[in-house]
């Protein structure tokens, strides 16, 4: 009994971490440090299946029929998103944390792209098939909106053995960063295509180009706490913070458009006025009443905050079930909820099954498998086998963990 | 430890190396229909003073340029002028007690103005700058006073505070100042009287002048433009030619044009109270195309007209008008203008003055003034055209990276409603850079609104529908299209449509036009 306490101390805080299709298991028993590493990739859409995405993002003519075919089955506003990254963790052995017993310095660094949106039906109708189909109709493209940062950081912090909880600084690096909104929009033309009309109210804003511009700070954490439940026992509950931070841009450039604009053609007075026409882009965005500005801002990283009851390693019963809840706070996006059941196949081989719920898109299940031993975790997993493997699905995901005590 | 972080390093590859993707062109293609021109054509906007008037429900053209004014403050050109002076006193010694003045100076100045003889003068604009060095060890006074300068009727007067032995300089506006350049005699011409005296400083020391002091005095008027002058003007001459350029008919080429009888005016305008002279001369129309030029002829060309002086006064200045109007009657009228030249070209002289300063210098001129030589066109907008054709070619580059997003094939739709009793045949070519015909539009007619049916305006009007289709197979042709070629053949025919007639351009004609551009837009994603 004393043993299965002490190991699941050791172990069972690297139950359950943020990629939920993927529970790690480690042996770390005589040691002190470790290096770990994982890896996803999240691409997925509400609506858009994987074969017409993949022509879209990788190459390939996409027929009319296949257009009209995701049309149909868009609804009115449509998620979408993708997120892939790599983090690399280091604990070394030997470097106690302010001479704590128990605590040793923990490094990381790791590279994140994340990609969060939505947009209306009636836009991808209008950029896929063009006005013709909309003769005589108006088209909300009202409530799209996008979410983009790409960063890389490095950090340093704590990490506390006996629990697995830690906490690190980082500073970090952004490459890239574009966020747009558009409350308010719609597109009407008149039957006989005499004129149209757009309206928009919304804002974009855009940073990134040289490496070294946009600075800024962010935590990322993890913290188990055993709840008591009475029969049940204590049942560990993991939170964990990524990404909780915000970044410098010094040159963000921001467009903000608040107008109804209605074309029927050029008239003779335009096309005379056009010998003296200035036409840099600035006379267009008066046209257009579009507000262009420049200047330095700060913007949240898209920090994620993850709540899960994660497995317990040295169970007694080879069936377990684990669940949780993962939520951006900071930008619009649906919970994703996730709940699995794992199972112990063999002596250091586990595999379970996951369904998820929300996020990017909508429900989906998927499996993982992993082995583990003393002084090795490999996990390999997906939360959309379907999307996996089927260009019928609507996304894909994978992620990896790959753990060594040192 | 190294081994640790080679581990790291090593780990850190394999995992980047996972994450890698390949990229390909993505294409589709979407149907777009967009408006691109919608306008109705009339003649109602040319309906003002200066081009159309409107007269029993019929055009009525009513042309009026301004081909050369001369205004008296242009040429009337005040030089600019500094005044120097200096004074010393003619013994060698003198003690001046408290407030003595030690120059005292009127003088007259008289401006150099050619044979132009002024009495009064109002300046638009102009600058006065005095600066005056004082010979004295103490502080002295430097009044100066332009007695026939004044503004409001109050004259223009300064008075400086000079340090000792120091300079000073004052600056002063002049705009709106009348000048009497009567002079200090009340009867001289030209001239701008002044007066200066210099004193010591009333509240100091007595103080030593020796005539090596010398007390100085500048005073520079300059930029002076006047609005109004009364005097003799002088016999000033102008003489210059005019180029009326009519670009519309440049590009006529063939065909034949009948225009009803007009009259072509020359009003020559006096608002100058002095009498003045003009002539002219080498009317003439010229037509590029053709290199054939018509010269007007009349015996009221190179010959002097007299034009009599302006009458009245500020606010009821009525200028005298001198006209040459030419007919069919006294000129070659109708072959001068059937010649359709697209430039018409004379040459003026104009004199004021011609018999001398017979007023006895009381030409008199205001803001308002000038001598101007107009013309004037007046005739029923009526014409005949028989295959009257004008041709014109525009750079144009319509080409299109066919490796990217680009317009696979689409149609130029025009909706055409024409109210105007003129037809029009549009002739449409594509050109290489060499000249080739790459593309040949033909059968763009646009019927006259003879044969059309009747408007809720009261006037016919004939619709028609004009597609030009541009097909996919045509693409790397259009992409070698660098020049556009319209060629339009326009007649004025009956009711029966078989042969041409004059026309009445009626009131509220116009020309609908609606184009509008369906086309296949190949969307690419990347580059193929």
């Amino acid at each position: 009994m004393k043993y299965l306490i002490a190991t699941y101390i050791l172990f069972g805080s690297f139950w359950g971490i943020s990629q939920t299709s993927l529970p790690a298991v480690i042996s770390t028993e005589g040691s002190s440090g470790l290096f770990w590493s994982e890896g996803e990739f999240d691409q997925r859409t509400q609506s858009l299946s994987n074969a017409f995405s993949r022509k879209l993002f990788r190459g390939g003519e996409i027929s009319e029929s296949e257009i009209n075919k995701e049309l149909d089955r868009h609804r009115s506003l449509n998620r979408f998103g993708r997120n892939y990254g790599l983090n690399l963790a280091f604990v070394p052995k030997k470097m106690k944390f302010f001479s704590s017993e128990h605590t040793n310095w923990m490094f990381e660094l790791g590279h994140q792209s994340f990609l969060s949106g939505s947009y209306a039906k009636g836009l991808f109708g209008l950029a896929m098939l063009g006005n013709a189909n909309y003769l005589g109709e108006q088209v909300s493209l009202a409530e799209s909106h996008l979410t983009l940062v790409d960063w890389q950081h490095l950090g340093v912090g704590f990490y506390h053995r006996p629990t697995g909880s830690y906490l690190t600084l980082n500073v970090v690096q952004s490459s890239a960063f574009a966020s747009g909104d558009l409350p308010v929009g719609a597109y009407e033309s008149g039957a006989d295509s005499s004129w149209l009309e757009l309206s928009a109210t919304g804002n974009v804003e855009y940073s990134g180009g040289n490496f070294g511009q946009s600075w800024g700070l962010s935590l990322n954490g993890r913290f188990q706490y055993h709840m008591p439940t009475g029969r049940f026992g204590q049942v560990p509950i993991l939170m964990e913070v990524k990404n909780m931070g915000i970044v410098y841009m010094p040159e963000t450039v921001s467009y903000r458009v608040d107008t109804v604009l209605r074309y029927d053609g050029l008239n003779l007075d335009d096309i005379l006025g056009f010998r003296n026409a200035n036409f840099e882009s600035a006379n267009w965005f008066d046209t257009l009443q579009v507000e262009r500005d420049t200047t330095g801002s700060w913007q949240l990283l898209p920090a994620s905050i993850e709540i899960s009851k994660p497995l317990r390693f040295v169970s007694t019963t080879p069936w377990q079930v684990f669940y949780g809840v993962r939520a951006y706070p900071f930008i619009r996006y649906l919970p994703r909820l996730h709940v699995g059941i794992n199972a112990k196949v063999w002596s250091g081989f586990h595999a379970g099954l996951v369904a998820v719920y929300g996020g990017f898109g909508g429900f989906r299940s998927g499996l993982y498998v992993n082995y583990a031993s003393n002084k090795l975790y490999m996990g390999l997993g997906t939360e959309d086998i379907y999307g996996l493997i089927s260009g019928k699905g609507f996304g894909k995901m994978l992620n990896f963990r790959l753990v060594c005590a040192l | 430890m190294m081994k640790a972080w080679n581990r790291f390093l090593l780990l850190s590859l394999m995992s980047l190396l996972a994450l890698s993707c390949r990229k390909e062109v993505t294409s589709w293609k979407s149907n777009w229909i967009l408006p691109l021109f919608q306008d109705s054509l009339n003649l109602s906007r040319l309906v003002n003073d200066t081009t159309l008037a409107v007269q029993d429900g019929a055009y009525l053209l009513q042309l009026e340029r301004t081909l050369a004014t001369i205004r008296p403050g242009e040429y009337l050109d005040f030089p600019d002028t500094t005044i120097y002076k200096t004074f010393t006193i003619p013994v060698s010694s003198l003690s001046l007690p408290a407030g003595t003045s030690f120059v005292t100076d009127n003088d007259d100045h008289v401006f150099d103005l050619d044979d132009v003889l002024l009495k009064k003068a109002r300046l638009k604009s102009g600058i006065v700058s005095l600066t005056v060095e004082n010979p004295l060890t103490t502080t002295s006074y430097f009044e100066v006073i332009l007695p026939g300068t004044t503004l409001d009727g109050v004259s223009l007067s300064r008075e400086l505070s000079v340090g000792p032995k120091g300079t000073s300089s004052i600056q002063i506006d002049l705009s709106g100042y009348e000048l009497d350049l009567r002079g200090s005699s009340g009867i001289d011409f030209n001239a701008l009287s002044s007066k200066l005296k210099v004193f010591s400083d009333p509240s100091g020391p007595n103080v030593q002048l020796s005539n090596t002091d010398t007390t100085k005095v500048a005073i520079t008027l300059e930029d002076m433009e006047v609005d109004y002058g009364q005097g003799y003007f002088g016999q000033y001459e102008a003489s210059g030619s005019y180029d009326l350029e009519l670009d519309y008919l440049k590009d006529h080429v063939n065909g034949k044009l009948d225009l009803p009888n007009f009259s072509l005016d020359f009003v020559l305008s006096n608002s100058i109270k002095a009498m003045a002279r003009a002539r002219l001369s080498n009317v003439a129309s010229v037509n590029t195309s053709l290199s054939y030029t018509v010269p007007l002829a009349s015996n009221q060309l190179n010959q002097d007209f007299i034009i009599q002086n302006a009458t009245g006064s500020w606010g009821t200045l009525t200028p005298s008008e001198t006209s040459l109007s030419f007919n069919q009657n006294n000129s070659n009228i109708e072959s001068f203008v059937e010649n359709l030249g697209d430039r018409i070209s004379l040459a003026y002289e104009v004199q004021l003055n011609p018999y001398g300063n017979i007023s006895g210098g009381w030409d008199e001129f205001f803001p308002e003034s000038k001598l101007e030589v107009v013309t004037r066109i007046n005739m029923p907008l009526m014409i005949g055209l028989d295959n009257f054709s004008i041709r014109d070619t525009f750079d144009v580059d319509l080409s299109q990276d066919l490796s990217s997003s680009h317009v696979e094939q689409g149609t130029l739709h025009f909706k055409i409603e024409n109210a105007f009793p003129i037809s029009g045949d549009l002739h449409l070519f594509l050109l290489d850079d060499y000249g080739q015909v790459l593309f040949d539009f033909d059968d763009l007619d646009i019927p006259s609104a003879k044969g059309g049916a009747l408007t809720n305006l009261g006037i016919n009007s004939l619709k028609k529908q004009l597609d030009i289709p541009i097909l996919e197979q045509d693409l790397e042709k259009l992409n070698q299209v660098k020049r556009m070629v319209f060629e339009v053949k326009f007649n004025t025919p009956d009711e029966t449509l078989s042969f041409n007639e004059m026309v009445v351009i009626p009131e509220r004609a116009f020309f609908l036009v609606k184009a509008q551009a369906s086309f296949r837009l190949k969307q690419v994603l990347g580059s193929e």
